[in-house]
């Protein structure tokens, strides 16, 4: 991460006022995704173009697979949009909004954007992934929001250092975790609020950040205009959309969304066998994955003695060292060529080449390996929920 | 450091005026009433809730908080996972299903996207 200048900051705005103007409804086809009720339809949702849909309120939105293979930032308007309740505001005043600072401090606070602008403005590329993201290629199924990879994105975030407003407030001796909550509310009094917690130590990281731009851009409104949370590193669930309190809690958050859901199996794994019960603890770090971008699965490609196929890689913090290619299943594998390092929590691009020889069928498959010595399992680490999924996956093909 | 973010600090405090516009550009497919005001219309449900003995009781309960695509998009759930599904939804999100109801409408789930 590094701190940007003045002129940096502003240099953003200009280039958003080339976007064009999307129909907020335009069904244009639908996607087959490789699993039981996988047709979604494509639609474009305000500020998006046509995504596929796996519910329209409160939305859900999944990034078409191909768009990872265009660069190795999500632009904006395909990004992944993940809403838990269905009272979101659909209209905002970036001018009026204000984030509440309170609890175990020593000076409440009422931010304003224009309170953010005073601090010091860091940016960092950082991938957002939803805690389920390919859920529904989990086997056996399991029930949730049925998504394919397509639930996360990589984007340069603009922003402030929640550390430097936290020492503004001034946290008391007594603070324990710091809860986070969106304008997002629910339909019903009876529904628990969706508000999400850090540890103290973790808050006060030089990595997270309150971020006002996305891509150089102001955020979409789905993807939690004007202010939102960003913990590079950790599943989305902790980066809190149109983020409008900070709590300082003397205790470790109880609420719902901490204590009940987005849990995972205690055991190192992650994992559990299916029909069992086994101890949790919250979701938090990314597990490393890759992809292949360039080939789709069950694609037909031109035979080559030097097919080329891209990727991307993407751990939660320690860094991608290596990317391991294979065309026979993993049977054989060869190093892929690593891209720029754009930091540590960003999308690492990757090639690789095979042999696609005329006729034939290859079952392409990648590996990654981060700093921390971490990789990929061969086979699913199953759990009942869906959650961190990072098996290595399979691309198969055709050569014609 | 610390000279540096002081120096920051005096160069962001000059430029406050500027903060607004920036926050208020990218409105494509937005309307902006003012400048850094975004407002959108979020598209209606997709799709209803099939018909079927306990339909009603679909209609009238799930669709308070979510779209019935939430139903639909699921894997076909045996009578004992759509149960679970529905507990959680009274218990946890505070649903306000009758207890005469729930069985109605595990039947009814199972139907449309159930399985043995």
């Amino acid at each position: 991460m590094r701190e940007i200048g003045r002129r940096r900051f502003l240099a953003g705005s200009v280039a958003a006022l080339g976007a064009s103007a999307l129909p907020a409804r335009a069904v244009a086809d639908s996607v087959q995704l490789p699993f039981a009720n996988g047709d979604r339809p494509l639609v474009a949702f305000p500020q998006k173009r046509p995504m596929l849909m796996l519910t329209p309120r409160p939305p859900q939105l999944e990034t078409p697979f191909a768009v990872f293979d265009q660069g190795v930032y999500t632009p904006n308007d395909a990004f992944f949009v993940r809403w838990h309740l269905s009272n979101i505001p659909q209209q905002v005043d970036a001018t009026t909004h204000r984030i509440a600072v309170t609890g175990e401090v020593n000076r409440p606070l009422n931010v304003s954007l224009n309170d953010l602008a005073t601090l010091p403005q860091h940016e960092i590329a950082a991938v957002n992934q939803c805690s389920g993201n390919g859920r529904g290629l989990s086997s056996p199924r399991v029930a949730g929001g049925q998504w394919d990879n397509g639930a996360m994105g990589n984007a340069i975030w603009t922003g402030v250092r929640l550390r430097d407003v936290l020492d503004r407030a001034g946290l008391k001796s007594t603070a324990k975790q710091i809860q986070f909550d969106g304008l997002e509310g629910p339909a019903l009094p009876t529904t628990p609020d969706f508000r999400k917690s850090l540890d103290v130590d973790k808050a006060l990281g030089d990595d997270i950040l309150i971020a006002y731009a996305m891509n150089g851009v102001p955020l979409p409104l789905l993807n939690g205009y004007p202010v939102r949370l960003i913990v590079p590193g950790w599943y989305s669930t902790y980066w809190v959309k149109m983020l409008s309190a900070i709590t300082v809690l003397d205790h470790v958050d109880d609420n719902f969304w901490m204590k009940t859901a987005y849990r995972i199996p205690a055991a190192p794994c992650g994992c559990q066998a299916p029909g069992t019960k086994v101890p949790t603890v919250p979701i938090t770090r990314l597990n490393v994955r890759s992809f292949i971008t360039n080939i789709a699965d069950g694609a037909s490609v031109p035979s080559s003695p030097t097919a080329i196929v891209r990727g991307i890689a993407f751990d939660g913090g320690a860094g991608i060292t290596m990317v391991k290619f294979s065309s026979d299943g993993g049977a054989t594998w060869t190093m892929a060529t690593l891209g720029l390092d754009l930091g540590k929590y960003s999308f690492r691009e990757w090639t690789a080449r095979f042999n696609a020889e005329p006729g034939k069928q290859y079952a392409l498959q990648s590996v990654a390996t981060a700093e921390d010595g971490a990789t990929q399992p061969l086979t699913l680490a199953w759990n009942s929920s869906g959650y961190a999924r990072n098996v290595i996956e399979t691309v198969k093909v055709t050569v014609s | 450091m610390k000279k540096y973010e002081r120096l920051s600090l005096v160069i962001a405090a000059c430029a406050l005026s500027l903060i607004a516009p920036l926050v208020a550009t990218n409105l494509a497919g937005a309307s902006a009433a003012t400048d850094a005001q975004v407002s959108v219309t979020l598209p209606p449900d997709a799709r209803s809730f099939g018909p079927g003995p306990g339909q009603s009781v679909a209609q009238a309960n799930c669709t308070i908080c979510h779209a019935a695509d939430y139903v639909y998009m699921q894997p076909a759930l045996t009578d004992v996972q759509w149960r679970a599904e529905v507990m959680k939804m009274k218990t946890a999100y505070g649903a306000p299903l009758n207890d005469s109801d729930v069985a109605t409408l595990v039947a009814y789930l199972v139907g449309q996207n159930g399985k043995k």
